[in-house]
């Protein structure tokens, strides 16, 4: 059995308040501005965390 | 055979059995700390060798970094990574704390002023260099101790001296491993498990004004149940703990009612990550220097001290933030409210302090 351990980073629209988890990106900080909200309203990154999976 | 003198008896089969078992007993006897010490060399020179291995490696990745940013300063890091930081003496405990301080803080200053001398980096950039820097300095300091000690133990071949060192070193390389793996963290600006304190104030302080009470901190007022509630952490997203010590002092010239603090502590064997634990006292790492200022705030003004703290171990509280952990944030966030509504009554003053170091996590 392999473990692999991935980056994520879970973003968070202010405005209608969806999330979205997506791969962690150099310069991703904790309430840093993320990408655009299918809203259209800016997201920021909520929490960056690892995750181990096995395989 | 009749019996007879242990002469006759080497002359038979007898006695070469009996030479099988005597051998030994006289081999061990006069030499069985020089073969316990071969058999445990091989197992500790291997450790040593990933010791220097781990500490050639974080020196590698800091020197690359402040490289890639302001030129070669191999030299002048080298002669911080190589630095020391003397003890007071412990004779006279009384002032201890003050000059175990005035040691710590005079070492920090002077590589952050070295980090800006250089120039290049500013910010949270200078902040991730020091951090590298104080990570490439515990490595090269661990593998110095124990090459010493395997070196004098060998020298003098004697075996006691070696003892302690095995018992030591698994812990040891576990948390060099956990400190080599955690300077890519810091370097890369990431969260890590040692920030799940930083990371629930943050939350807290989210779109309030924040005011800087003293260097690298963070502090924000707000109101929970009738309660004045003042949050400070560390100021992110720069990997650093802050001067909390003096930030609370600040405070409680102010006037505060309960003290609640926010921490990463280690889990026990056994134990899941990311579990939430409540309790009484300063949940506060380090030297304990600024653990003893609060303590003896709070014993001052005798207000509670109450703590929350999320269970991990060494290696992620160094290393990016584990999803249990980081999901924890909001639970923790929850139980410190409770905290706070218990800590003290309506129209008190409450403190929070998320402790921790905050690389990656802004407020």
């Amino acid at each position: 059995m392999r473990e692999v351990t991935l980056e994520y980073t879970l973003t968070r629209c202010g405005s209608c308040g969806a999330s979205a988890r997506r791969y962690y990106r150099e310069g991703d900080q904790i309430f840093s501005e993320a990408e655009a909200c299918p809203c259209g309203k800016k997201t920021a990154v909520e929490l960056v965390y690892a995750e181990t999976h096995e395989l | 055979m009749e019996p007879g003198t242990w002469m006759d008896a080497l002359g038979s089969d007898d006695g070469l059995l009996m030479l099988v078992w005597i051998l030994p007993v006289i081999l061990f006897v006069f030499y069985g700390q020089r073969i316990q010490l071969q058999i445990t060399s091989g197992e500790i020179r291997k450790s040593i060798k990933e010791l220097d291995r781990l500490r050639a490696g974080a020196r590698a990745e800091l020197l690359e970094y402040v490289r890639e940013r302001a030129g070669g300063q191999d030299a002048l890091l080298d002669r911080h990574i190589s630095g020391f930081a003397i003890q007071p003496v412990g004779i006279d405990p009384a002032g201890l704390v003050g000059k175990m301080r005035r040691v710590l803080r005079s070492r920090e200053d002077a590589a952050r002023l070295s980090i800006s001398s250089i120039g290049g980096m500013r910010g949270a950039e200078a902040e991730r260099a020091q951090t590298m820097l104080e990570a490439a300095s515990a490595l090269r300091a661990a593998y110095m101790a124990v090459n010493h000690m395997f070196l004098t133990a060998k020298r003098h071949r004697n075996y006691p001296l070696i003892l302690p060192l095995q018992m030591a070193l698994p812990s040891v390389m576990e948390e060099a491993r956990a400190l080599s793996d955690g300077v890519s963290a810091f370097k890369r600006g990431q969260p890590v498990g040692d920030g799940i304190g930083p990371l629930v104030l943050a939350r807290m302080m989210r779109g309030l004004e924040k005011t800087e009470p003293a260097p690298q901190t963070a502090m924000a007022e707000t109101e929970m149940g009738g309660r004045r509630v003042l949050l400070l952490k560390a100021r992110g997203p720069g990997p650093t703990v802050g001067r909390l010590d003096e930030a609370v002092e600040a405070a409680f010239g102010g006037g505060v009612d309960a003290v609640v603090t926010v921490d990463a502590a280690l889990r026990y064997e056994g134990q899941e990550s990311g579990r939430i634990e409540e309790g009484f006292g300063v949940a506060m790492g380090g030297s304990g220097t600024e653990r003893f200022s609060v303590e003896e705030a709070a014993a001052k003004a005798g207000v509670p001290v109450l703590a929350v703290v999320v269970r991990q171990s060494v290696r992620e509280a160094v290393t990016l933030m584990t999803r249990q952990i980081a999901e924890s944030a909001e639970e923790t966030g929850e139980r410190v409210r409770q905290a706070v509504l218990r800590g003290a009554g309506p129209g008190k003053t409450v403190l929070v302090v998320g402790v921790g170091n905050t690389s990656g996590v802004a407020q």
